[in-house]
């Protein structure tokens, strides 16, 4: 495997729009890389030899919030001058088809991780990336203006609509905007292709 | 405003592309004391701890069930209170109504005009209904009603 330089784009291996968001993935052979020690060359693999550093020990977790919004995200790694915020307890641990991965992909799963990276950045007030690693590939999810500003605005009706007191979890915030993202015009276009996820 | 930076891209050295939105700060809690401040480094047990008595949806369910109960307890007592002041109590006799008036009889006005001496109609006798009745032969008109049988229905409307 040949590694980029500093300058170089990352050999992301394919890219597509999925609801308002432009996905880039990376496949990998987990045999192999569940075998480094090293976390970042591990679990993201695409950032291998990269100066990426882990904020807190491995598999400590740290509570961020952005007003109502409270993330525990599985990872977060400062790179650069900004912070990768990685997810990868998520999925369903299944291989996914480099051909077929875009029947496969799951968007409950990208809009938790861009909820994630929002409470981070919230907090942090750092730029954020977010990452997601299943079993045998890395998504990086940038997000257009009509999905974040979907997923910024409606933080406090998720709230109320599970009846949270203090707070909402990704996981409810990506629930209740998925299908408000779906209806927006000219993202349907793009769901089409991206079914919520796998039976 | 809460200023929230995504990167959109991502490379070797570190991220750029920045994607910003803004996000609503913390308001106060429902349930929770006014003034409270909200801490954003709380951990995440304390968010998810019990939820305060005061707002809590087992308390609001337990409210609109007495109010419902007081509603019809109200209803209730009113119609009783109605019941009795115009009928009586349940077990007590009806009230007794007033007999009407026995009808008068005839009045001379309504014989025929063509009179003997004798003040008698002309050429036949005078009708019977002209005549008093007797009193066994009167109307069955008691002056007072009989006793209402056990089970009959109670007058709803009182006499003047």
């Amino acid at each position: 495997m040949t590694h980029p330089s500093p300058t170089e784009p990352l050999p992301w291996h394919d890219e597509a729009d999925v609801l308002g968001v432009r996905v880039r993935v990376f496949f990998f052979d987990p045999a192999e890389v569940d075998a480094r020690a090293e976390f970042v060359a591990r679990q993201v693999p695409i950032l291998r030899q990269s100066g990426a550093r882990l904020l807190f020990p491995e598999g400590q977790r740290q509570g961020y919030r952005a007003g109502l919004l409270l993330a525990l995200p599985d990872a977060v790694l400062a790179h650069g001058d900004g912070l990768l915020c990685l997810s990868y307890k998520g999925g369903d641990g299944r291989l996914v088809e480099p051909s077929q991965w875009r029947a496969q992909f799951r968007v409950d799963v990208m809009l938790q991780c861009i909820a994630n990276a929002m409470a981070v950045a919230g907090q942090r007030q750092q730029p954020t990336a977010a990452l997601w690693r299943g079993t045998n590939l890395l998504c990086q999810f940038d997000p257009g203006v009509a999905a974040l500003e979907c997923l910024a605005t409606h933080i406090g009706a998720a709230r109320h609509y599970w009846r949270e007191l203090q707070s909402v979890s990704p996981a409810q915030l990506a629930a209740f905007c998925e299908p408000r993202l779906r209806a927006l015009p000219g993202l349907a276009d793009s769901a089409a292709s991206a079914p919520t996820a796998a039976a | 405003m809460i200023h929230v930076q995504i990167a959109s891209q991502l490379t070797a050295q570190g991220v750029s592309g920045v994607r910003w939105v803004l996000v609503e700060p913390v308001d106060a809690p429902l349930g929770a004391e006014p003034g409270a401040p909200a801490d954003p480094t709380a951990p995440p047990a304390a968010a998810a701890g019990p939820a305060p008595q005061t707002g809590s949806p087992a308390a609001g369910a337990l409210q609109l069930g007495a109010l419902k109960l007081a509603a019809v307890g109200l209803g209730l007592g009113a119609a009783l209170w109605t019941a009795h002041v115009q009928v009586g109590p349940p077990d007590a006799p009806p009230t007794a109504p007033v007999a009407p008036a026995a009808p008068a009889p005839a009045t001379p006005q309504a014989l025929p005009a063509h009179q003997d001496s004798h003040g008698a109609p002309a050429g036949s006798a005078p009708p019977a209904q002209a005549r008093p009745l007797p009193p066994a032969t009167a109307p069955d008109r008691p002056a007072t009603p009989a006793p209402a049988a056990s089970g009959g229905l109670p007058r709803l409307t009182a006499s003047l």
